[in-house]
């Protein structure tokens, strides 16, 4: 009896110490105030360092001591702690900020919490303006040349503390997506381009890709996707071909459709006078009318519900399938884009060519689509945990400052160029390629492991074909295509004043519920848009639209935000 | 002995179970488990206004029950039937077989289910139109969805769920079969009366087991296999809550979700033992 007494009294021990060491958390302010004085100077690298350090395309795959990390710790004099967690899944990043265990620098793409949340539930430490003046020069520099720059992440009341560091989106610049066509079936089919067209480069399959900066309306769209689907474009006798292949977790294959009916999905728009969310607009029910009548005529391809978009690229390379958007980037055969369509295609079938057009053009004459960044080319975070002290967030800065904005430190995404890595054309003109015998992220060579998402500099070069370059001159980055075609927000929350990202979080779950459903089934004819519109709007309001709506109306517009 | 497993039990599966609180708070990583304030049951209030979670409950309901009356007999007739085979070599083939699907994921299996049901690719479509019907899309289609959960559920599991059956039948006394030949039963006969009565206990068993976990309808499988167009039939409590909850990063409200169900669970488990209990002398207590 004894002996059990003393069992029991050892488990119960046993769970309130498990108790206290899971639930003990420290409530110690995370933002006070720091004394410059005490810190190293710039440069005064002479204490050692312990750093727990990841970046945006940390994915796992990490490996110790490797090649980055080496040169790293001996110029900073830190010892490395690699991060072998994957930040672009959901789940892990989820787990990993729920039970605190989070690396001393993290940026996850796949989201968890907000900065703000991050650093309310004492996940995140502040970032003083003045360690950042003194030890990130370079990104302070950036922030300067980019408004709102210093107004951004700013901590709610304060001037000098930062929730996190905000990188610079060059890459989005402009507008990305575009329609393209099988030329080939084009020509087969005795179907014009819309205008005068050029190859986007020279060989490699770029030279059977064709570019025009005009575009057909959405009539002429619709007359081909007929003729894709019931005119046998392949030409090989059979009834196998559709025009349209869309699918089911993202909306990019309706983006330039919907922006010729004047409505990017996932914003918000004034439309008679009345601020609404994209997919309540009456816009957006045009869209999926138009949709829906197509699929009603069968040209598009009915297997597009149960297909995901890594799915439909691959089925896109069969060659069944007329139409398909694509980025620039993946028109202009950047690397990263080899398994996606329309690349792939290209590559795997030496007589396909494609057409790729300015998008359509809708009803009223417009076009265009959501543009990327909302507002302005600042974003992204990269956050510091709690438990940073100031010490090593000061080693932390100029190590983030040195990788992510000095040129010099291409070595740390590269390599040597000519020994790791190669010029994709003209030396120090076009991308930069990791040879195929070393990992092109993380692995033994550590490329990319620490670095942040923000491309500063040269280092937009650095990952973009000339051929991109290009595509953006001539048409994608063109300020007064920029102007005409890229669609923002009528509002948007950019520095975070309101309580819109709570609500959204709260209510994402119904309304994406929802819309998905409604979207799909008006698609495929399940329902009838007309009729049942007016329900779905009164649904989508009443759990939890209305409350969004009514807090983003607190948030400024756009266009104040880009006059100043 | 003991002293061992149950420092471990106590550590892995009840210590944890302290987290439990966070149904009640909103949960604060920083704050912790213990240190996040109290919000008044606003996740379960929540969770009752809120219609798509009610419509998650109802369908969830509907498959496991589907699951129960039409899966869970399926390993038993299996097993019966597999007894009764009598050329071993068949036998060991047929049952390997049968339980092979049990150790791949759904991620697999959906991906084949998809193709076997392409309209385009599939080979039941590839039927259907070679006797001159029109292809039709099963995945999306809210009547053929259910069926087909049930059925690959069944494909799935039903081999290594007989294995239970078929050790249990192997235990039973071979004089109860030759008394009841001696005395002219035939095969059926030792089924009905020696074979079935004699793996009942185990039958009920896992019969209150498995209502224990009603409202677990099979989240692997219908997130694989699930798009919008079925959601009004097949979104279940637990896809629901993935979507809403914790890819929303709303574990607080993830863990409500997950301690209602568990609630519902153990009133089924208790209920379901102690009418067996007043009716027959089985159950698991």
């Amino acid at each position: 009896m004894g002996k059990s007494k003393k069992s029991l009294s050892l488990v119960l021990l046993t769970i309130l110490l498990t108790i206290g060491i899971v639930g003990c958390s420290s409530d110690e302010e995370a933002s006070k105030e720091v004394n410059m004085e005490e810190l190293p100077d710039v440069e005064d690298y002479s204490e050692k360092l312990t750093l727990h350090l990841s970046g945006s395309f940390t994915q796992g795959e990490i490996e110790d001591d490797n090649w980055v990390q080496k040169k790293l710790e001996e110029m900073f004099n830190v010892e490395i702690v690699n991060t072998k967690l994957n930040t672009w899944n959901a789940d892990e990043t989820s787990l990993a900020v729920a039970s605190g265990d989070v690396p001393d620098t993290f940026s996850f793409t796949s989201g968890t919490l907000t900065a703000q949340e991050m650093y309310d539930g004492g996940v995140t430490r502040t970032i003083p303006k003045e360690m950042i003046k003194k030890y990130a020069p370079r990104y302070s520099e950036m922030l300067d040349e980019n408004q709102p720059g210093w107004d951004l992440n700013l901590l709610s009341g304060s001037n000098e503390e930062y929730i996190q560091l905000t990188g610079l989106q060059s890459h989005t610049k402009g507008i990305l997506w575009a329609p393209t066509f099988r030329l080939d079936w084009l020509e087969e089919l005795g179907i014009e381009p819309p205008g005068e067209i050029k190859p986007v480069g020279p060989d490699g399959g770029l030279e059977r890709i064709y570019f025009t900066d005009e575009a057909y309306s959405l009539e002429e769209v619709e007359e081909i996707l007929k003729a894709f689907t019931f005119d046998d474009p392949d030409g090989n006798g059979k009834d196998d071909t559709y025009g349209l292949l869309p699918y089911n977790n993202q909306l990019h294959w309706m983006t330039t459709i919907m922006g010729a009916h004047g409505v990017a999905p996932g914003y918000n728009l004034m439309e008679d006078d009345k601020l609404k969310s994209a997919e309540i607009s009456n816009k957006y029910k045009e869209g999926l009318k138009l949709l829906a009548k197509w699929y009603d005529m069968g040209i598009v391809d009915p297997e597009w519900t149960t297909l995901d978009v890594e799915k439909a690229w691959e089925k896109y390379k069969i060659g069944k399938t007329g139409y398909f958007t694509a980025q620039r980037s993946y028109v202009a055969m950047e690397d990263w884009t080899k398994l996606r369509a329309p690349q792939n295609l290209i590559l795997s079938d030496p007589d396909a060519k494609l057409l790729v057009t300015a998008p359509e053009i809708g009803p009223d004459g417009q076009q265009g689509e959501g543009s990327w960044m909302p507002v302005t080319l600042l974003g992204d975070g990269f956050q510091i945990a709690k438990d940073v002290t100031d010490i090593e967030l000061a080693r932390i800065l100029q190590i983030f400052d040195y990788i992510n904005h000095d040129d010099e430190a291409r070595w740390t995404l590269y390599g040597e160029v000519g020994e790791h890595s190669e010029w994709q054309g003209t030396p120090e003109e076009s991308a930069i390629l990791v040879k195929e015998e070393y990992p092109a992220e993380e692995g033994d060579m550590g490329f990319w492991a620490y670095n942040f998402r923000t491309y500063p500099g040269e280092r937009l070069k650095w990952l973009t074909s000339e051929y991109t370059f290009n595509l953006m001159e001539q048409f994608f980055a063109k300020p007064e295509v920029v102007e005409e075609m890229a669609i923002r927000p009528y509002r948007y929350d950019l520095f975070e004043e309101t309580k819109g990202l709570e609500l959204e979080k709260r209510y994402s779950g119904q309304l994406d519920t929802i819309v998905d459903e409604f979207r799909m089934r008006a698609i495929v004819g399940e329902i009838d848009v007309d009729k049942e519109w007016d329900s779905y709007v009164e649904n989508w309001l009443n759990n939890g639209g209305q409350e969004i709506l009514d807090e983003l109306e607190k948030a400024p517009k756009v266009s104040d935000l880009l006059a100043e | 002995m003991l002293l061992a497993p149950m420092i471990l039990l106590a550590i892995f599966s009840y210590g944890p179970m302290y987290g439990l609180l966070i149904a009640f708070k909103d949960f604060s990583p920083g704050l912790g488990i213990l240190e996040s304030p109290w919000n008044n049951f606003e996740h379960f209030k929540r969770l009752f206004d809120d219609f798509l979670f009610i419509r998650a409950l109802r369908n969830t309901i509907i498959i496991s029950l589907l699951k129960i009356l039409i899966s869970f007999p399926a390993p038993i007739i299996f097993a019966l039937l597999l007894n009764e085979v009598r050329h071993m070599k068949f036998k060991k083939v047929t049952q390997s077989i049968s339980y092979l699907p049990h150790f791949m994921s759904w991620v697999i299996l959906s991906a084949m289910i998809v193709e076997v049901f392409s309209p385009e690719r599939g080979i039941v479509n590839y039927f259907i139109t070679m006797f001159g019907g029109d292809p039709v899309h099963f995945l999306a289609s809210k009547s053929a969805f259910i069926p087909i959960l049930i059925g690959t559920d069944i494909w799935k599991e039903i081999g290594y769920a007989a294995i239970i059956y078929l050790a249990t039948m192997s235990s039973i006394d071979t004089g109860l079969y030759e008394a009841a030949e001696m005395d002219g039963a035939n095969r059926f006969h030792k089924m009905i009366h020696i074979t079935i009565p004699s793996i009942m206990p185990m039958i009920i068993i896992l019969f209150i087991l498995r209502l224990g976990s009603v409202l677990n309808a099979g989240f692997d499988q219908i997130l694989n296999l699930y798009n919008p167009l079925v959601y009004e039939v097949a979104d279940i409590i637990d896809t629901y809550v993935y979507r809403a909850g914790l890819e929303q990063f709303q574990f607080d409200y993830a863990t409500a979700v997950g301690l209602f169900k568990n609630v519902v669970g153990i009133i089924l488990i208790l209920g379901a033992n102690a009418i067996i209990r007043r009716k027959s002398e089985h159950g698991i207590w």
